[in-house]
């Protein structure tokens, strides 16, 4: 027996080597695709396969107003609720606008553009293709936010908490769902990650399409634009010193082209804009189209405060509460609370996005914050940064997951969620 | 990524064309990018547009490239569309042209099915290539018959069925049938090859696509079109065969009879305890507060509170308002007070774009009479009167009518309040009622029945509450008075000429064509009052005699003549004096007139009601 298991240890080394010649890959420096890729197919199949039990075994509403895009097949019908259905008709119809009522011009181009190119290329089923579109935005997507933070810390362990963390954040239903938010966190992280490189050029092209993406992917002209600035010696905390802004200033001259560059972002914004002013005469229907959904211009506060309040008057002993405003309102305020954070660890521009992410929703609404709160990046990077400490890593992901399946199947079910 | 990003511009020296050029190069494809595809790919379709009323496609040419299809394989074959693919479960096919909510409209086309299969004209469809959502008109085969199947699809394969109606094609022949359908706002008509089989069928959805449909196989089509009752063009009429008869008037469904002198059963003082006020609640969270009887419990369906007396035939007042969602209203007719089953319900939608109503049965599934499209409530407290008289209500909303002559079966029930969804405080409740029960059988006066009315032989001169045929050789004479009807009660005076002993006048009624007597039925008094007589005319016009009664009325009086039709029999009255009853009807529907032989004829107080009580 002894000598037999002496063979076998012998025997070990010899069999790693062939195996690694057999592979003749260095896995490790594919970590920055394996590991985003088993990110994405775990959480996925949490998402999907939640999505499917909660279909078929949970009673949900069902009525006229609640549609069914592919009653045939609920592998695809189940990704494609309540917003989706704009984001199909775009693909498929083209924009709508009519003042007062829910249009679809309220929702940005890039996404439905997508899906209605993808469409011929999967049998002209834009439910499909909404999904493809999504699926590989948010692959794309965790690939980017791994060798971003990885840029941040230097670590692959952080890299790899943070991608987790978003893939199974509560609302990360909506990276498979018809929704705009994978093609959006692309695009975004894209742009970031360009400019933490100082590929400016790349950058100003990433943050173009994410300015076509959402209306607060014209924030990352700001963002770049902080970037930019940092990496020429200016930053906040040196607002004071007459050096850094005759560094600026010469930084300008020097590096104009950069700089030019840059400001091309929000050109993805003016370019929906200006179609919007030829088709229907108003370039800022996106917002006017808002009322339809009951928001309006309530003030940075004004929303806030108001759903406090209705909050303040419910009975949480007996359930009978506004479960979404709660949501929503943790998911600001956690944003809230966390932007120092993300300001004192990564400087002002990753705060002003994180700040800005949810305030320029919240001025006409706190609706769902939650699914806003899910492309703030920078937050992932935080925790995953704080996810060093064992027992908060564990917390979060238990946490994370028990929640997007419940979310999942709120979602599924038809009760409206974000 | 970034390493292939750094191998592209490796062959390029200059840095300004590495660092600036090409970026700007790439900015301008992705800006071009955008603006291709919003304005080439999103830019606003409006798939609807293309096509306007009247609407008229005969399939002799290349037409249906723009049309929305759903399942199954399209074509135009010989001058008719095809769906061809056998083994398509479903198919469906809409016309790019969008309807109003508020269009009255009349679609018609040709099918032609083999035995097996079944196929249907779409109408008020609110989604193009969903099963889901609109009316259909289905023909299909059933126990050896060919029949007609009436409804709407609520959800995706939730087909709910409205009317079903045998048709006499043995199942196993082909079905080449000619089927119009006639949608207005009270509701919709079905005609197939030129008989009314039903009408004043409640739409569920308005406005929306027209579009034809197929199941378990291949069918054709032809002669497809969508116009509005009068706007038919030469165009139309030359695109079809069989030309198109006059759409019917739509045939008001009785009013409900005024209430008058009202005595309140009840009024409620929504003060004190609950259980004490006499109100049973039998879902919910129903709570009395602030004067106010309210329903707290935000989540559930038709939660409802029930007042514990019954009443019989009466108006029923509330006003409530939404304290958060939407989905309040009332329940009555029932059955039991703590039940909903068997009851009749009206109540907002839950999304707040208007109301419906309809019964439960007596498992407590919900089938739809009706749907109006209102206001969203908001906070804002709403009056709505349900006036129950007998056999039929109707609905009030803050003093608006909705609905009238809406059927329910006759009893004394207990009333109640919903709620679904939402929290609703109902600030009153009270019921009167005239005290009379049931009311008689509405009735409209001549100026109103001749409204429409058209000379078709002879010489007819109006005066007041009286109509003359003033011709006097030995002949009928007819007027339509431009009234289709199924089960009615007619009424009229007939007056014959004191000096001629030959002279006769009755009704006419049932005529397949509001201008043609062939296949009609008539009942008519005869040589100067001494007899009544009734038959048929057949498909030639000639009169075939059914039976005859001696009455021997003095020439020169009015006599009222009183026909009541049921669903396939009529009876006949002489003045009280009942002639005949239970005579056969082979039709079921049809046209109504005056006719008289030889004059002058006077006919007076012409009265119809369309809930007869003949059975």
């Amino acid at each position: 027996m002894n000598r037999v298991m002496h063979n076998l240890r012998a025997g070990l080394p010899a069999l790693d080597l062939r195996l690694a010649s057999i592979r003749g890959v260095d896995w490790a420096t594919w970590k920055w695709l394996l590991v985003p890729l088993a990110a994405f197919f775990i959480s996925r199949m949490v998402v999907w396969g939640g999505a499917y039990l909660a279909e078929v075994a949970l009673p949900g509403n069902t009525g006229t107003e609640y549609w069914h895009a592919v009653p045939e097949n609920l592998f695809l019908d189940i990704m494609a609720r309540w917003d989706s259905g704009f984001y199909i008709n775009i693909a498929r119809d083209g924009y709508n606008f009519t003042p007062g009522q829910m249009s679809s011009v309220a929702f940005f181009p890039l996404y439905p553009m997508l899906m209605n190119m993808a469409g011929p290329l999967v049998g002209n089923n834009l439910v499909l293709a909404g999904i493809v579109v999504s699926h590989i935005a948010f692959f794309l997507a965790l690939v980017f936010l791994y060798r971003l933070t990885e840029l941040e810390f230097g670590d692959a362990r952080t890299a790899e908490r943070a991608i987790y963390y978003l893939a199974i954040f509560p609302t990360a239903l909506f990276f498979s769902a018809v929704y705009t938010e994978s093609v959006f966190l692309l695009f975004s992280l894209a742009t970031v990650y360009f400019a933490r490189r100082r590929m400016w050029g790349w950058a100003a092209i990433m943050g173009i399409m994410t300015s076509a993406s959402r209306i607060v992917g014209v924030l990352f002209w700001a963002v770049v634009v902080l970037e930019w600035m940092r990496s020429h010696g200016w930053t906040l905390s040196q607002i004071h010193r007459k050096s850094a802004w005759v560094g600026l200033f010469r930084a300008v001259r020097q590096d104009f082209g950069s700089l030019f560059l840059i400001c091309l972002i929000p050109l993805g914004l003016i370019s929906y804009m200006a179609f919007l002013y030829i088709q229907f005469g108003d370039p800022i229907a996106f917002w006017t189209a808002q009322s339809a959904w009951g928001r309006g211009s309530l003030g940075p506060f004004g929303a806030i405060f108001r759903d406090l309040n209705k909050l303040m008057t419910q009975n949480f002993a007996t359930g009978d509460i506004w479960w979404n405003s709660l949501l929503n309102l943790i998911a600001l305020f956690s944003t809230l609370a966390l932007a120092p954070f993300v300001w004192r660890r990564f400087g002002a521009s990753f705060a002003l996005f994180t700040l800005l992410g949810v305030l320029v929703p919240a001025m006409s609404g706190t609706g769902s914050m939650i699914r806003y709160m899910l492309v703030l990046f920078p937050i992932f990077m935080l925790l995953a940064h704080w996810g060093r400490n064992r027992l908060l890593d564990r917390t979060l992901m238990t946490a994370f997951t028990v929640l997007l399946g419940l979310f999942t199947a709120i979602f599924v079910n038809w009760i409206f969620l974000a | 990524m970034t390493v292939l990003i750094r191998t592209l511009p490796r062959s390029i020296d200059s840095k300004w064309v590495r660092q600036y050029i090409l970026p700007i190069g790439l900015a301008l494809l992705a800006l071009a990018f955008i603006n291709l595809g919003l304005h080439g790919r999103l830019a606003p379709r409006q798939p609807f547009a293309p096509y306007q009323l009247p609407y008229i496609n005969d399939f002799a040419a290349a037409s249906i490239g723009n049309w929305f299809r759903f399942g199954g394989n399209w074509s135009e074959n010989d001058g008719m569309l095809q769906q061809g693919q056998a083994d398509a479960a479903t198919a469906s096919i809409f016309l790019p042209l969008w309807l109003s909510t508020n269009d009255v409209y009349q679609t018609q086309t040709r099918l032609m099915l083999e035995p097996g299969t079944a196929a249907a004209l779409a109408f008020n469809g609110q989604y193009p290539r969903l099963t889901q959502n609109r009316h259909q008109v289905q023909f299909s085969v059933q126990d050896g018959l060919w029949q007609m199947i009436c409804g709407y699809f609520q959800g995706p394969g939730d087909f709910r069925s409205q009317a079903v109606i045998p048709l006499t094609q043995p199942g196993d022949q082909p079905l080449d049938v000619q089927v119009a359908v006639n949608v207005s706002a009270a509701g919709y008509a079905v005609r197939v090859n030129e008989q009314t089989l039903i009408k004043d069928v409640p739409l569920f959805f308005k406005g929306g696509l027209v579009g034809l449909a197929t199941s378990g196989g291949s069918a054709r089509f032809d002669d497809l079109q969508v116009f509005k009752p009068g706007e038919v063009t030469n165009q139309a009429t030359a695109a079809t065969p069989t030309a198109l008869a006059a759409p019917p008037p739509e045939a008001t469904p009785a009013p409900a009879a005024d209430l008058v002198n009202e005595t309140s059963l009840y009024s409620s003082a929504f003060t004190g305890a609950l259980a004490e006020s006499g109100w049973i609640p039998f879902a919910g969270d129903w709570a009395i507060d602030n004067g106010s009887l309210v329903q707290r419990q935000v989540e559930g369906y038709d939660l409802g509170i029930a007042y514990q007396e019954p009443f019989e035939a009466y108006q029923l007042t509330t006003r409530f308002r939404h304290l958060s969602g939407v989905g309040g209203g009332v329940l009555f007719n029932m059955t039991s007070p703590d039940s909903k089953n068997g009851a009749v319900m009206v109540r907002y939608t839950d999304d707040g774009s208007g109301i419906f109503w309809g019964s439960f049965d007596e498992q407590g599934a919900f089938t739809g009479q009706g749907y109006a499209a209102t206001e969203n409530p908001g906070t804002n407290a709403h009056t709505l009167d349900i006036l129950h008289n007998g056999s039929s209500y109707s609905i009030k909303l803050d003093g608006n009518e909705l609905a009238t002559g809406m059927p329910l079966v006759p009893r004394a029930g207990y009333i109640g309040l919903t709620a679904s969804q939402s929290q609703v405080a109902y600030e009153e409740v009270s019921i009167k009622t005239a005290g009379t029960g049931e009311p008689g059988p509405a009735v409209s006066n001549e100026t109103d029945l001749l409204a429409n009315a058209q000379s078709l032989t002879g010489e007819w001169q109006y005066q007041d509450n009286s109509v003359q045929q003033v011709l006097t050789e030995s002949t009928d004479y007819m007027l339509g008075i431009g009234i289709l009807a199924e089960r009615y009660a007619l009424k009229v005076d007939v007056m014959l000429p004191a000096d001629l002993t030959d002279a006769g006048g009755g009704i006419i009624f049932h005529m397949p064509n509001r201008d043609d007597r062939r296949g009609a039925y008539m009942a008519r008094l005869a040589e100067g009052g001494k007899v009544v007589f009734w038959g048929r005319y057949n498909d030639n016009g000639d009169f075939e005699g059914i039976g005859a009664a001696e009455v021997n009325l003095v020439p020169g009086t009015p006599v009222p003549l009183t026909l009541i039709v049921g669903s396939s029999t009529f009876d006949l009255l002489v003045g009280e004096a009942n002639v005949a009853t239970g005579i056969p009807l082979e039709r079921d529907s049809g046209w109504i007139g005056l006719v008289s032989y030889r004059g002058v004829v006077t006919f007076r107080s012409l009265a119809l009601s369309l809930n007869g009580t003949a059975s």
